[in-house]
């Protein structure tokens, strides 16, 4: 097994590429798995990715040192062919498979592998070495397919509308945002989005991306605007002054966390809808599984249970220990 | 509440009875151990019993553990709460392959919520309990019917699986009538001077008692305890039994039931954590002792005397008494007074004073709920001592700014003594100097309290005052408050934690 990766303190390394794959440090050159905080970091001297992800990197990371390439597409570095494949985690996020000299390495980054019809649908590549995250890798997290939610999400909003209450809806700007404002029903009211979330919705229009109409709350937004609307932002805004000024306001969250109790408290919300941009346990099994894989790494995530349980079932995993963070419930 | 009434709303009367029974604690019988449920599931979907231990470190919960590692696998015909329960009790008689059969099945066939539900119904897990007050409540607006008739109905024995639902708790009968008590009479805060009342010859006062509320009423040789919020407590105060001895006629007495631990009175509070305890032990309610301290007579020799003066009931109320030959009753007492002023010295004499209010009874008025109250209760006026601010806490809503509690210290050589905890009640722009002093003189920060150097002054307020060893000053006050910022009064001039002592009796 030779080492067409190696970890360093600033990240995954490929050495004869002189290439980092999501480094948590400066490097020259760093190609990047998606948009997340945890995962793209500013200060390098030059971004790849693909191109649906490329605005958002200009963007967060306040860059113009962003170069993108097509799903599929391969570029060749010092010998060594890069190509980057759907991880269906959010939008514009790629796996990354490295391949020399008949060696094949994919870094999964995060990913997703039910098709939610907005982030791409996750493929399966096959490989000698997989690089996995684990955020919810324990047996206790299995998700429900994406309709069933999403109706109960609708459901949710029609009820409130029909007692007269603001829905607001907390989730992260960049990702589950999205999907969420793809997933609801425009046909009950209005869409409203607090600026750190339409910031980003813009960004990703620009970039030809459809997402269906989104109206940005402003001062100026009315209380009777409001009445019966859904809400996406951050749930602080919701105090007590919210309610005084635009009336009884229902806060929930759609997040992988809300699917144990204990954890589900995090969001600090009264409702919690089980919603993720990562794999439930045998998404993760099925998704290693179908890349043939000798090697496998875990990153972040229940880690040590998840690779402990890999090796159990014949496996040669091992963690490697990165920064990355898993799912956030709020940005 | 509002989630019952929804739910009797949405689902027939059997499931409206089990849905009582199981926050009543009639629960069923558990069918299997945990211990068994874990197997079959770490077996079903192959994982080793490691990995649940894992799962388990991140849920807490065992049943939730076991309902979330598996997934619904078919959408079949939803079951009733009455349906589920029928099978939960059938399967009890049956073997445990049998069981196992099932209980796998059942998985498969509810969602997450449901099934960690059914986990712990089917260990006997399910450990939720909703008072029957509550319940009684949430009945009663459903089906406009008063509080205490479903309260009493609910008390008693009964179980989900052979009672219907009509009989327990709608259909009317003779007992209900018997227990049934009147409708409280209650006082009102004085908030002027008593003179304002009237002539002084035409009240009584007695002492406002620490304990529970509550009618006794004796009616075909049987005692029933109503307390105001329309529980029935009979069964938690067997000495009120005798009281009724040797009295040979029907009657309702409203007062208050005390008790006695060590010579001492117990707070209500503590009365009311006992009546709220789930099961009635020997141990303990066996160290205290109760009385019941009556004030008034409803019903004597089986007549309403609620529209009789009060001086009447009040004669009635000491036949009664020698009637009973029991010293469990005791009679309230009235407290002598000519005029106002001496009123108010009694309420404010600390030395005399049984308690820190009294309740002034106009004497012709009737037992009746009118707008013009009758009954008025003066409070003594606050004690007070000079402190020092020591602590400021924010608000624990995210991104706010405000103070919610100050905290105040008294001292002891040359350390201060945090002692009360109050709400902050200060004008606008006091307020905001303080926040301004408060920012400026941050020593140290533990989350979201701020701790603050020793300078600014305030007059504390507060009713009473009670040793306590929980405390680290060896005192708790009752209701403290901010009464007045003294900007004119050095730190060192704040009162000694020694000082605050003399107020402490005995
Ligand atoms: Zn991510
Ligand atoms: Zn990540």
């Amino acid at each position: 097994m030779s080492n067409l990766l190696i970890y360093t303190k600033k990240g995954i390394y490929c050495e004869i590429a002189d290439v980092y794959i999501d480094p948590w440090k400066k490097v020259s050159k760093a190609f990047i798995t998606h948009g997340h905080s945890d995962h793209a970091r500013p200060g390098s001297s030059q971004y790849i990715c693909v191109n649906e992800s490329k605005n958002i990197i200009k963007y967060r990371l306040k860059t113009q040192n962003v170069s993108s390439i097509a799903y599929g597409e391969e570029i060749y570095v010092n010998g060594v062919k890069f190509s980057f494949h759907p991880a269906g985690h959010i939008i514009g996020s790629a796996q990354i498979r490295v391949e020399y000299k008949d060696e094949i390495w994919v870094v999964s980054g995060d990913y997703k592998t039910e098709n939610d019809q907005f982030s791409g649908n996750f493929e399966s590549i096959p490989c000698h070495t997989f690089i996995t995250e684990s955020t919810f890798g324990l047996p206790i997290f299995n998700w429900k397919p994406q309709d069933k939610v999403l109706s109960e999400i609708n459901n949710w909003w029609s009820t409130n509308k029909s007692n007269d209450k603001i829905s607001c809806l907390t989730a992260y700007s960049l990702g589950k945002a999205q999907r969420l404002i793809s997933g609801l029903d425009s046909s009950i009211g209005k869409i409203f989005t607090h600026s750190t979330i339409e910031n980003t919705n813009k960004v990703i229009r620009d970039s030809g991306i459809f997402l269906q109409k989104t109206e940005l709350l402003t001062p100026e937004t009315t209380k009777k605007a409001l009445k019966g609307s859904i809400l996406l932002a951050s749930s602080s805004l919701i105090d007590s002054e919210w309610q005084k000024k635009y009336g009884e306001t229902e806060i929930a969250t759609a997040s992988g966390w809300m699917n144990v109790k204990k954890t589900s408290r995090w969001g600090g919300v009264d409702t919690g809808f089980v919603l993720s941009d990562h794999a439930d346990w045998s998404g993760l099994l099925e998704a290693i599984k179908a890349t043939k894989a000798e090697k496998i790494y875990v990153t972040h995530g229940y880690s040590d249970s998840f690779s402990r349980y890999l090796r159990s079932i014949g496996y040669d995993a091992e963690i490697l220990e990165t920064e990355y963070s898993g799912e956030n419930i709020e940005d | 509440m509002q989630a019952f009434i929804d739910y009797f709303s949405s689902v027939p009367d059997r499931d409206k009875l089990w849905a009582i029974g199981l926050f009543t604690n009639k629960r069923p019988k558990k069918i299997v151990d945990l211990i068994i449920l874990r197997l079959w599931v770490t077996d079903l979907i192959c994982i080793p019993d490691w990995l649940f231990d894992e799962s388990l470190a991140v849920v807490s919960d065992q049943c939730e553990t076991i309902g979330l590692l598996v997934s619904k696998k078919k959408d079949s015909d939803e079951k009733s709460l009455s349906e589920w329960m029928q099978e939960i009790s059938d399967f009890s008689k049956k073997n445990e392959d049998d069981i196992k059969e099932w209980v796998i099945d059942s998985w498969n066939n509810l969602d997450n919520n449901e099934r960690i539900l059914f986990n712990k119904l089917i260990t006997g897990g399910f450990r939720k309990s909703v008072s029957v007050n509550i319940i009684s409540k949430a009945l009663s607006i459903f089906y406009d019917i008063e509080k205490t008739h479903f309260a009493h109905r609910l008390v008693g024995k009964w179980n989900p699986i052979n009672s219907h639902f009509n009989e327990l708790l709608l259909t009317e009968n003779y007992k209900d009538y018997l227990s049934r008590p009147f409708e409280f009479m209650f006082t009102t805060e004085l908030q002027t001077d008593p003179s304002l009342l009237g002539t002084a010859q035409d009240w009584l006062a007695e002492w406002n008692l620490n304990g529970l509320r509550a009618q006794l009423i004796y009616r075909n040789n049987e005692l029933f305890v109503w307390t105001t919020a329309g529980e029935l407590v009979t069964d938690y105060f067997p000495t009120l039994k005798k009281i009724c001895l040797a009295i040979n006629y029907d009657f309702v007495v409203d007062g208050v039931i005390i008790g006695m631990q060590n010579k001492k009175i117990l707070p209500s509070s503590e009365l009311t954590k006992l009546i709220h305890r789930k099961t009635i032990t020997n141990k303990s309610t066996s160290a205290i002792e109760f009385e019941f301290m009556a004030f008034d007579v409803l019903e004597y020799r089986s007549n309403d005397t609620r529209k009789q003066p009060l001086i009447k009931r009040k004669s009635l109320l000491n036949n009664l008494k020698e009637d009973s030959f029991c010293n469990v009753l005791k009679i309230s007492e009235e407290i002598n007074f000519e005029n106002w002023n001496q009123i108010n010295a009694k309420i404010n004499d600390l030395e005399t004073r049984k308690s820190e209010s009294l309740i002034l009874k106009e004497k012709s008025a009737p037992y009746e709920i009118v707008s013009n109250p009758f009954w008025w209760k003066l409070k003594a006026e606050p004690y007070s001592v000079l402190a020092v601010l020591t602590y400021a806490q924010k608000s624990p809503e995210r991104g706010s700014l405000n103070y919610v509690e100050f905290t105040f210290g008294l001292w002891e050589d040359q350390d201060l003594i945090s002692f009360a905890k109050t709400p902050i009640d200060l004008p606008e722009d006091e307020i905001v100097e303080i926040i301004q002093f408060v920012r400026k003189n941050t020593i140290e920060r533990f989350g979201p309290v701020y701790s603050i150097s020793a300078e600014l002054v305030f007059e504390i307020s507060f009713e009473n005052i009670h040793p306590s060893k929980r405390h680290k000053s060896g005192i708790q006050l009752k209701n403290p408050n901010i009464k007045k910022w003294h900007k004119e009064i050095n730190a060192k001039d704040a009162h000694r934690l020694k000082d605050l002592m003399l107020f402490l009796k005995n």
